[in-house]
């Protein structure tokens, strides 16, 4: 991270010296700019939405729904606690339903359960990332409202394909974890191996 | 389809509360405990927000982006990605509100039902800010290893462009 970071950085330093050094300045108080509103937004977000949830889970709902979701939980996750297991459900129906904006808080708080401490994503962090960075999403509204705007003949005729683009994605997305996961515990193994029998 | 969404959501939530009167849940104190938790949320995630955008405003606003584009035409095309939404294909996951403004500049440019019109919608639609996810969920956590969290993301997010475009083929 660090390293794709400071290349765009110095690229962007170096570019705006040679094309149009007076757009430093604004560029980079406008990041300070961009990250108050955003987090302003995501909070208004969360705030009602972590209220709404903490309902949920006083009721009892929340167990509910964690059992539908149970077997693709197992499918997807190894070895997770019950309270991961309650935030990873929510998560999911949250994102079905379309309620982004309520999956995130969900999705954070089951990666804070699954912190072992060690400094390092696990495995199941991963998962619950890339699962949620690949976008489903049932109706995209903010595009098709967009499409109509700029004079689309059917606007909402993108859904499907949409629809049917996202499940690829999701479903590369979910082997393409599971191999990389496997590929570095076999890495790891590999390497434990070789400390045993190679004592230095 | 308008019609009956529009009674979901609050048919839903009054479903919730009154199943929460009915168990005697005091939801009005449920309500402000969940609400603490959103302050952490903001106050753990914005010095992640501000680095991030300080890198993608810099990398944008020095036309790298478009240069970038230009530069990697030629290979994306083979994948089948018209040039017409490269830019947006490299923005994309760094950036929710400017990819939608890179959308909508290629809707008023090329019309949104031709195929660089359809194939930018099909990405908006089965995408998403790979790196504004990735910081988010990590935010809260005690990792400093991502591992391979962002050369997969940028993997899926190539990925979701060609998927996309295969898929606009496909049905048009």
């Amino acid at each position: 991270m660090n390293v794709l970071w400071l290349l765009m950085v110095l690229v962007g330093y170096v570019l705006l010296l040679a094309t149009n050094p007076s757009l430093a300045l604004s560029a980079m108080t406008e990041a300070g700019d961009m990250s108050v509103e955003l987090t302003l937004n995501l909070l208004a977000i969360n705030s009602i939405w972590m209220g709404i949830m903490a309902i949920v889970e006083k009721t009892g709902l929340n167990e509910k729904i964690c059992k539908i979701f149970r077997p693709l939980i197992r499918r997807l996750y190894k070895d997770t606690s019950e309270e991961t297991d309650r935030y990873l459900a929510m998560n999911m129906s949250a994102n079905l339903l379309g309620l982004g904006s309520a999956a995130t808080p969900m999705g954070i708080m089951a990666m804070k359960s699954m912190d072992d401490g060690s400094g390092k994503a696990t495995d199941n962090m991963l998962m619950l990332v890339i699962l949620n960075a690949t976008g489903l999403q049932l109706i995209p509204t903010t595009l098709i409202s967009l499409r109509a705007q700029a004079g689309s003949a059917n606007p909402a005729d993108i859904i499907l394909p949409a629809l049917v683009s996202s499940v690829i994605n999701i479903l590369i997305g979910v082997t393409l974890v599971k191999l990389l996961n496997k590929l570095s515990k076999k890495h790891k193994e590999k390497s434990k191996a070789a400390l045993f029998s190679n004592p230095q | 389809m308008g019609a009956i969404s529009e009674y979901i959501i609050p048919f839903l939530f009054l479903l919730l509360f009154a199943f929460a009167a009915g168990k005697r849940v005091n939801a009005f104190d449920t309500f402000i405990d969940g609400s603490k938790k959103s302050l952490q949320i903001a106050a753990s995630i914005f010095p992640f927000f501000v680095t991030i955008f300080f890198a993608v405003q810099l990398f944008r606003i020095s036309g790298a982006a478009e240069h970038l584009g230009k530069f990697l035409s030629p290979a994306f095309s083979v994948l089948g990605i018209p040039k017409e939404i490269i830019e947006l294909v490299i923005l994309r996951p760094f950036s929710g509100s400017g990819s939608i403004a890179l959308a909508n500049e290629i809707f008023k440019n090329y019309g949104p039902d031709s195929y660089a019109g359809r194939c930018a919608s099909i990405l908006m639609g089965s995408t998403d800010t790979v790196f504004y996810v990735i910081t988010i969920y990590f935010s809260g956590t005690s990792v400093k290893k991502l591992r391979y969290a962002i050369p997969l993301g940028l993997l899926i997010c190539i990925i979701g462009a060609v998927v996309a475009c295969f898929v606009c083929r496909i049905f048009y």
